[in-house]
């Protein structure tokens, strides 16, 4: 695997983790949060 | 002669209003005290519910109701006579109240005390519905809330901090009435403002309806709460030739009063100054007493004196206001009775006080509470409002709901308008919106593509970039512009006022189901999604018929299985697309009928309650306001798309390329998810969708319904479905798809709102109805 293919794959790998630590983190404070037409805080802050 | 009997157009006055409990308190509430006036505007085009006109603003209720309300031709002669003011109308001068300068007094003998300069202050927004409260809200916070035309848009608290004094919190409560217990908004309020202790109150009234609005004033004041009120809508009072006399209105409220049109942002900067200085400086409701020695020989006003007396002590540990307790003591309020926890000889005290007040004034409990505060409104207004003439969008309203709620034009026009909206959105104007953005996510896809062929990228990570992602996040993103499209149709028929008048129209056919009226809003919004349809079935003030319509709002078919019906009704049904989709929305809405006739019969004995709302004026809804919202629609659909499905999408394709052993599989049917839906499949085999792709889409649907059509897209590639399923197979699918279990986050809405219990009940029942459903698509088909 090339140096461009690892560094592509680390983004997709970073951003995963980000993205499924935060939906995690958000759907445990506030379930349902972020789905369509939410009127939690955390969505319209 | 019952209200029931009076005909189109004609007018009497209320001589005793019958019913018990708390319907009956709310009808008072409402402003249906005996000697009230009223005038029969129409009957629903089915006989029933009925709308009438009181107190300047037009009610609905059923003719059960009006059944026990006995009226006469004739106003009747009251002994006692009206309350009136001493005061004479010449002598009021600006009262200053909520004011600094000369007109605040911080001598000793005033004894002030001001809260530390650097406190949190809190203000709770308190109103009636649909008054104007969440677009005061938006201006003091500069926040994006959703504002509608229907009584109860907001379902719950919101905060937010008003724009340049970060010390100061302001809090948007549900719109209510009064401060009984009689929706569970009321008493979501009550408890705020009773638990939660506000440094201060703006209370939002609209000026155009103010006899109503002052009704709510008056408990608040009786809480002794800092507190500023704010006339809303004084520019359409204006417009329409009436106006209201500020000053006077101050002195005689004794609470600081300050005209505002929250729409024009026009004197809110003015009244948030009069929120901070009566929240810093705790300057309390001058008048907390609306009972007077004169009306009726003074048997209330004794009455509630004595209470006072009475239960000061228990107020005092139980940290309630005294005015309040004694109010709702005499109401027959159980949750104040217990929480003060008064002796069974004090109870029998007040029993006998309250019995000895009925006897002399002539009405019971309730009404005279209820007319004591109507009393002292009619005379504020009597002195400070110029009645405008009927305004011109009264005028307006009435001449569009000749035919919206008319006779026979109300069911042809709401099937157009609702039929419309759907033509609009699927096979119109969202259709050609969507066609745009596919070629856009089409040309994306290829230049990405074709970018990491030049930079040499490994195959792996070529796949999971292009199979897995762009595949996944990209067939759900196409579907955008209907989403934003259905959901702007919808917001335009509850901001312009006419969602109301569904529910009005509607009532009868839902009662017939078990439900109320007031149910097809949230049932309606379950086209857009089941989330907020689950949250606005608060607004029903019956248990019964909110956890009914919370479990049938699911089948309403909400837009996040729009791609599903659009992948499939594309390549199996090209000619007759409009036709499947519609067929869908048609079966959906026919197995809620079924389900909810046989709830009816089982679960949820028992008739709905009481369809006593009130309808708004038509309005135009503001352009800045549909624009925010079509942002917020698109922002929340965006943001599902890179969280949850992006998320799906990487886990399926990392599933569908490696086996248990961590290797890439030659074969799909290799894979770790092949192999995990193997489990699942038998199940589904009568279905004929026994193919572990299918499943997989499905189970995968759980997280939310787009994925299921993302991970279709993955697990195919470019084959050709037609090749490999029938067109029946589709359609049992697509009913599947239409019926089985709500995504995750209706389901924590729905536990959030009924309990776990009752949200596990959901998934199985619709698990075990779709399955059924789409087993008879078989044998029929």
């Amino acid at each position: 695997m090339n140096i461009q293919s690892i560094l592509l794959l680390s983004l997709v790998v970073i951003a995963f983790a980000v993205v499924g630590y935060r939906y995690v983190r958000r759907q445990r404070r506030n379930p349902g949060c972020g789905s369509c037409n939410c009127d939690c805080d955390h969505c319209h802050s | 002669m019952t209200l029931n009997e009076l005909k189109i157009g004609q007018t009497a006055y209320i001589e005793t209003v019958g019913g018990e409990g708390a319907l009956r308190q709310h009808l008072l509430d409402m402003g249906m005290i005996p000697g009230a006036e009223l005038t029969l505007i129409q009957f629903a085009p089915m006989g029933d519910p009925m709308e009438v006109r009181i107190h300047g603003y037009e009610l609905t209720l059923r003719i059960a109701e009006a059944k026990e309300i006995t009226i006469v031709e004739q106003e009747q002669a009251t002994a006692g006579g009206h309350l009136q003011f001493d005061e004479d109308n010449t002598t009021f001068l600006h009262p200053g109240l909520g004011e600094g300068g000369h007109f605040h007094d911080e001598s000793p003998d005033a004894n002030v005390k001001p809260l530390p300069a650097n406190q949190q202050l809190t203000f709770a927004l308190a109103g009636n519905q649909n008054c104007g409260k969440t677009t005061l809200f938006n201006q003091l916070t500069g926040a994006n809330q959703h504002v509608g035309n229907f009584p109860g848009v907001t379902v719950e608290h919101k905060y937010g901090t008003i724009k340049g004094y970060p010390k100061a919190q302001v809090i948007d409560l549900p719109g209510i009435y009064s401060l009984s217990p009689y929706t569970s908004e009321e008493i979501v309020s009550r408890r705020y403002i009773l638990d939660e202790h506000p440094t201060a109150i703006i209370n939002i009234v609209d000026a155009t309806n103010i006899e109503r609005n002052l009704y709510l004033t008056l408990q608040l004041m009786e809480l002794g709460i800092p507190m500023v009120v704010a006339l809303n809508m004084m520019d359409e009072l204006e417009a329409n030739e009436g106006t209201i006399r500020i000053n006077q209105m101050e002195a005689l409220l004794g609470v600081p009063v300050v005209p505002i049109s929250a729409m024009k942002n026009e004197g809110v900067d003015e009244l948030i100054e009069h929120a901070l200085h009566i929240a810093r400086f705790q300057e309390r409701p001058q008048r907390q007493d609306f009972c007077h020695p004169d009306d009726h020989g003074g048997a209330v006003h004794r009455c509630l004196h004595a209470i006072m007396h009475l239960t000061e002590d228990h107020c005092q540990q139980a940290n309630m206001p005294i005015r309040f307790a004694a109010c709702k003591l005499v109401e027959g309020d159980h949750m104040v009775a217990d929480a003060l926890g008064l002796t069974q000889n004090e109870k029998e005290t007040i029993e006998h006080i309250i019995v000895q007040m009925e006897q002399e004034r002539g009405l019971d409990r309730q009404a005279a509470i209820a007319d004591m505060r109507f009393q002292f409104i009619e005379a504020v207004t009597q002195r400070t409002v110029v009645k405008p003439q009927e305004s011109r969008e009264h005028i307006r309203s009435r001449r569009i709901d000749r035919i919206l709620t008319g006779r026979w034009t109300a069911l042809p026009s709401f099937i157009i308008i609702i039929g419309l909206v759907f033509y609009l959105t699927f096979s119109a104007f969202g259709v050609w919106l969507q066609d745009l953005f596919q070629a856009g996510i089409d040309w994306f896809t290829e230049i990405s593509d074709q970018a990491l062929t030049r930079w040499d990228i490994a195959p792996a990570v070529h796949s999971l970039i292009i199979d897995g992602i762009y595949n996944g996040v990209g067939t759900v993103l196409v579907f955008l512009p209907l989403i934003v499209c259905l959901f702007f149709f919808l917001s335009m028929l509850e901001d312009t006022g006419y969602m109301a008048r569904i529910a009005f129209v509607t009532d009868k056919i839902l009662r017939r189901l078990g439900l109320s009226g007031r149910s097809i809003v949230p049932l309606l919004i379950g086209f857009g999604c089941s989330v907020p349809s689950v949250m606005a079935s608060r607004t029903l003030p019956s248990e019964r018929d909110r956890r009914m319509t919370i479990l049938l709002t699911p089948f309403m078919s909400c837009t996040a299985k729009i791609p599903i019906y659009a992948f499939f009704s594309a390549a199996f049904f090209p000619q007759h697309a409009g036709l499947v989709m519609a067929s869908l929305y048609f079966i959906g809405i026919a197995v809620c009928i079924l389900v909810s006739l046989c709830l009816k019969r089982t679960i949820f004995r028992g008739e709905p309650v009481p369809f006593v709302m009130e309808l708004p004026n038509y309005r135009m809804p503001l352009a800045k306001n549909v624009m925010r919202l079509l942002w917020d629609k698109a922002k929340d659909f965006l943001q599902r798309a890179f969280t949850v499905i992006f998320l799906a999408s990487i886990i399926v394709w990392f599933m569908q390329t490696f086996d248990f052993h961590l290797q890439m599989v030659e074969e799909a049917h290799d894979s770790i998810l092949a192999q995990l839906a193997g489990f699942v499949a038998p199940i589904f085999e009568p279905l004929g969708l026994g193919d572990w792709r299918i499943v997989t889409a499905l189970v995968s649907g759980f997280m939310a319904k787009e994925t299921v059509v993302s991970t279709l897209g993955s697990l195919f590639g470019g084959a050709d479905l037609t090749l490999i399923f029938t067109p029946v197979v589709v359609y049992a699918l697509l009913v599947f798809c239409l019926l089985y279990t709500p995504c995750v986050a209706a389901i924590a809405t729905i536990r959030r709102e009924l309990g776990s219990r009752w949200a596990l009940f959901v998934v199985a029942m619709q698990c075990v109805i779709a399955w059924l459903c789409a087993y008879l698509v078989i044998l029929v088909l």
